[in-house]
């Protein structure tokens, strides 16, 4: 049941909203019309792809991470993106002056992905591993863009869109902040065994 | 005792010296000298037309992504476009425009690529040309395709039977080479700089007898250009990938950055979402600590 939320969120949403394009124009993420009043299109456009791997692979990712996360401590996901979305949106706005448009669901992933690696790393034994895996895995997928600006030579199926390596590091940026204001869990150092119910989720934390 | 002169064989002595004389002259006009041509175009006169012009000072480029890019042959001096003309087909000229064209399509930081007509340019225009060019049709980058062909026609020893008339009809004693070299180069119009360049080159011998070897050499011609333009072509393609090679590995060859008015996307790449599935593979086959 905890898993439903992300699968409908990051697995069903964005494929039905694929499936109808005529509605993108009122949804995506575009700086004239949400500087002129269109202030849904903050959370909207990031559940707009603009193309099919595109969508695959940001469904794909995220359908599985949210569900990981979702598994490990139920709401944090919905909480994160409820709010990350707008943030990210008007971060774009401010850093990114010559992007008109914007899609995609990585800016929020790359955030669900730190979140789900510092949970893991809090977690004892394997899952601190696999954690700690988790966010090298994402330091190797950031880093290039951050120092490179490898972004800029990324592929996409549209010539005219550019990856936005500033959506990536908002959502991680705001992961990480999150995380130390209080969406729980929070980097407070791991926790025993004893912390744990039998499902293996936190007994003593509980997100936002 | 009168005895008769012996007969004179002056006039006939004369008559076959004479005819000797035109034997050797005819066939001797008939054994063509060796020969050699050349056709060319050239980037360097396009560019740099008069020895007086001071050099152009090439800045680093800052590349507007995504790029408009505009793909041309380098206008001809005169002397060789008519044979270019003729040996390299027009079909197979635009097929070699169409590839180069492909290639750079398949760039993800080319957003169009415009077939720009010969008669945009002019011979020795230079710079000041690409500036309008880049006015008139939008373009950031340009790809100039060059060309140069020489072509030699040389007897061998064994020519002399060419002196039989029938022998340069029938033995193949003249060698025929023909060396072609083509040239995409790239430039950025803004900075004048350099991109990139990528070479293609087909050289092509054969014998034939003296009185074929016209038709020979036009042949060779056309199939040395079309060998190169499929060399230019192969060649293009590994130059641009390590053009976006090094466009990662050294940033400071040229400044990149986003035309306004872009759209941004956020995508997790593949190899990520690979590597995530597998932390999570290996934490359900391990699911106790």
């Amino acid at each position: 049941m905890t898993r439903r939320p992300s699968v409908f969120v990051f697995g069903i949403l964005p494929i039905l909203l694929a499936a109808l394009p005529q509605g993108h124009d009122a949804l995506l993420f575009d700086r004239t019309a949400i500087l002129g009043g269109e202030f849904w299109r903050l959370w909207t456009g990031h559940w707009i792809h603009v193309s099919p791997s595109h969508l695959f692979w940001n469904v794909g990712g995220l359908s599985f991470t949210g569900a990981w996360l979702e598994a490990r401590h139920p709401g944090l996901l919905l909480r994160y993106t409820a709010l990350a979305a707008p943030l990210i949106s008007i971060g774009l706005l401010v850093l990114e002056p010559n992007m008109i448009t914007y899609g995609g669901l990585s800016g929020l992933g790359t955030g669900i992905v730190v979140l789900l690696g510092i949970t893991l790393c809090r977690r004892p034994g394997f899952d601190r591993t696999i954690g700690v895996g988790t966010l090298f895995l994402l330091a190797a997928r950031l880093l290039p863009d951050l120092i490179q600006d490898t972004a800029l030579l990324s592929h996409f199926d549209l010539p005219a869109v550019q990856a936005s390596t500033t959506a990536h590091l908002l959502g991680t940026l705001l992961a990480v902040i999150g995380n130390f204001a209080g969406l729980k869990p929070c980097f407070a150092g791991p926790i025993s065994e004893d912390q744990f119910d039998k499902s293996g989720n936190p007994q003593s934390r509980h997100p936002l | 005792m009168e005895s008769n002169p012996p007969p004179s064989h002056t006039p006939r002595a004369i008559a076959i010296s004479a005819l000797l004389a035109l034997l050797i002259v005819g066939l001797t006009g008939c054994a063509m000298p060796s020969r050699s041509s050349h056709k060319s175009s050239s980037i360097v006169q396009f560019l740099y037309p008069t020895d007086d012009r001071p050099l152009v000072e090439p800045q680093i480029p800052t590349l507007r992504l995504p790029l408009r890019v505009g793909l041309a042959f380098a206008p001809s001096a005169g002397h060789g476009a008519r044979g270019f003309n003729q040996n390299f087909p027009e079909a197979r000229k635009q097929e070699l425009l169409e590839d180069v064209a492909a290639q750079f399509r398949s760039l993800a930081v080319v957003d169009n690529i415009q077939v720009i007509p010969t008669t945009y340019l002019r011979p020795g225009g230079g710079f000041e040309n690409l500036d309008q060019l880049k006015s008139l049709m939008g373009v950031d980058v340009i790809a100039l395709i060059a060309y140069d062909q020489a072509q030699a026609s040389i007897d061998d020893e064994a020519s002399i039977i060419y002196w039989t008339i029938i022998g340069s009809y029938i033995f193949p004693t003249r060698k025929n080479e023909t060396h072609t070299l083509m040239e995409a180069v790239v430039y950025d119009i803004n900075s004048r700089s350099l991109l990139f360049r990528a070479p293609g080159v087909s050289s092509v011998e054969d014998r034939n007898t003296l009185m074929g070897s016209a038709d020979e050499l036009r042949k060779d011609s056309a199939h040395s250009f079309i060998a190169a333009a499929d060399d230019l072509s192969t060649n293009l393609k590994t130059e641009l990938d390590r053009f976006q090679i090094r466009l990662r590995e050294k940033p400071e060859a040229a400044h990149i950055e986003h035309r306004p008015g872009y759209t941004g996307a956020g995508s997790l790449e593949g190899w990520f979402g690979a590597g995530l599935l597998l932390l999570g593979l290996a934490r359900w086959v391990r699911p106790t600590s």
